[in-house]
């Protein structure tokens, strides 16, 4: 994994320079504003959800009364049956809807009340596997997977290694000129993981992303995200797969049902009988 | 500006690199024809009018008209010397027995116009600026008793009138063309808008702001608008020579009095840039109004 950043040593000393402005940040808040506030920084998630419902239209609430804390750096499944409301709970977190009612708390700003146009920093910071992959039918497989970095400006001269190596990262790399529709599902499915993580974003959103690939190709994209995580990516992923719940022992799980959190607590925990995953 | 119209590939695939709409730039190059036409009218129009109120106004056509020859003959070089002498004529010449014989051939028949038939003296002057025509006139009546002075603006005031209306005309369908210009673009835009909805959703979720997703449908619009522009400048200046020809051809002073100077011509060259300039601006307003709806 990551070798998608260049290299070991690079990927490495991006880990430890996150740690080094985190831990920077922390000491500077708390010579200002005292240790407890550097504690309650520490505990508050880089997510927060508090009472939020969500309506389209006029009909009943999609989402009612949910309520968590997702941490920075954190590995999440959302589970739940088809209709629960695990595709709407995505959008609100990947800034594609605002809710009806309650508080969301993304990246210490409050996503309701705030103006559209800090909007698209912030979903810079998100990258999204979306479960029909809206992959950009005019552009090839390469160009999908450079759009994130084109859109937040990245020069062309640094474009093209890393958008690369992720391709052959997922097994992509004599496809890069392929367009979407040329394509299998599988391989459109591991283009828009390549596209979502490209930028190294701070929370990864994906809905269904193991759906389409083989079982060796799902724990491949596994030890991707897991490798992201470890980098300090919050991942959440929406998934049916029992399987891919058990290969992350560090994960935990929001169940949803009805539109509802299913915890009584409205807290997360530790999927049962978590299972150590090894990569291969 | 031109890395403006044709930034990197990469930046200009981020949309599919399609016109506005396949026939957009060909009805922007009509509707540009028809705004070039009207805008050079209401320019040479401009001009005609200007040139009516000004030169026109300060000609003056004196006739001697007075039965006895002997008495004729002493008033018309009392006449000439007096134009010859007095400051606020620019110039005088008289019009030649000849010519007089001539203009009037049609209306009394060429064999009519024998010597004894007597034939008015006509002299044609032009005033200097702000010189004060009626203290000519008398001044005139004082040495030639028997002169009629006529103003040819006078003459030509309806003439001048009517002008001015078609003036206001061209100009209103210039307006209006243009008003249609900027009409056709907007829906061009929303119509794009629309077919690539998915895409600007993708982009949307990924960063993209407003600005980036507006740039690229005022880049379109421009280019097509310029060239729909440049197509119809070619096409409105081929119709501009051939009526200028044919009012060469009439070689006839009010006629020639409404023609395009220099910066006429340029301010007409300019429209396909304008045009462009304009379309940028209305893509613009409209892609982010629209996107402003979306979240």
């Amino acid at each position: 994994m990551a070798a998608i950043y260049a290299s070991d040593h690079q990927a490495a000393s991006i880990a430890v320079s996150n740690m080094v402005i985190r831990f920077l940040e922390l000491w500077i808040m708390a010579l200002r504003h005292g240790p407890c506030c550097a504690i309650a920084k520490i505990m508050s998630g880089i997510v927060q959800f508090e009472n939020v419902g969500l309506r389209y239209g006029t009909g009943a609430e999609t989402l009612s009364d949910i309520s968590f804390t997702l941490r920075q750096g954190g590995f999440y499944f959302l589970t739940g049956p088809s209709g629960a409301g695990k595709t709407s709970l995505l959008r609100l977190l990947y800034l594609a809807q605002r809710p009806s009612r309650g508080m969301i708390r993304m990246f210490d700003q409050d996503i309701v009340t705030m103006p559209r146009d800090i909007l698209p920093g912030l979903r810079r910071k998100i990258g999204v596997v979306f479960q029909d992959f809206r992959l950009l039918p005019h552009l090839s497989a390469f160009d999908n997977v450079a759009l994130p970095l084109r859109i937040a400006g990245v020069r062309e001269r640094e474009i093209q290694a890393p958008v690369q190596e992720m391709l052959n990262w997922v097994g992509l790399g004599e496809r890069g000129a392929a367009r979407p529709a040329t394509l299998s599902g599988g391989e459109q499915q591991r283009v828009a993981i390549a596209r979502a993580v490209i930028a190294r974003p701070e929370v990864l959103v994906a809905d269904e992303p193991t759906g389409n690939v083989d079982p060796d190709m799902a724990a491949r994209l596994l030890y991707l995200f897991d490798a992201l995580n470890r980098l300090g990516t919050t991942i959440i992923v929406a998934t049916h797969d029992l399987h891919l719940l058990s290969r992350i022992t560090s994960a935990e799980m929001i169940r949803i049902d009805n539109g509802r959190i299913l915890d009584p607590t409205g807290t997360l925990r530790n999927p049962p009988g978590a299972r150590t995953y090894r990569p291969q | 500006m031109i890395r403006w119209l044709r930034p990197p590939t990469a930046e200009r695939q981020l949309l599919p690199e399609t016109r506005l709409s396949g026939p957009m730039p060909w009805m922007l190059a009509i509707m540009m024809v028809m705004t070039i036409l009207a805008g050079a009218a209401t320019l040479a129009i401009g001009n005609a009018v200007v040139r009516i109120g000004g030169d026109l106004e300060r000609r003056v056509t004196i006739q001697l008209i007075e039965p006895n020859p002997d008495r004729l003959e002493a008033q018309r070089a009392a006449l000439i010397v007096y134009l010859g002498a007095e400051s606020a004529i620019l110039h005088h010449e008289e019009v030649g027995a000849a010519e007089l014989r001539q203009l009037l051939a049609p209306w009394l028949g060429a064999d009519v116009l024998g010597d004894d038939l007597p034939v008015p003296v006509m002299v044609d002057a032009e005033l200097r600026p702000g010189a004060r025509l009626d203290v000519i006139a008398a001044r005139i009546k004082r040495v030639a008793p028997a002169a009629r002075i006529d103003n040819n603006a006078a003459g030509l005031a309806p003439v001048a009138d009517l002008l001015g209306t078609i003036r206001v005309i061209a100009l209103m369908v210039m307006v209006m063309m243009l008003a249609a210009i900027m009409t056709a673009i907007v829906l061009a835009v929303r119509g794009t808008l629309n077919t690539h909805r998915s895409t600007i959703d993708v982009m949307h979720l990924m960063g993209a702001t407003d600005a980036q997703l507006a740039r690229h449908f005022q880049r379109r619009a421009a280019l097509d608008a310029l060239f729909g522009g440049l197509i119809g400048l070619a096409v409105a200046t081929l119709i501009i020579a051939l009526l200028g020809q044919r009012v060469a051809a009439m070689e006839s002073e009010l006629t020639g009095a409404a023609s395009l100077g220099l910066s006429d011509v340029a301010l007409l060259t300019m429209m396909p840039l304008a045009a462009a300039m304009v379309a940028a601006l209305v893509a613009r307003v409209t892609v982010i109004r629209t996107l402003r709806k979306m979240l």
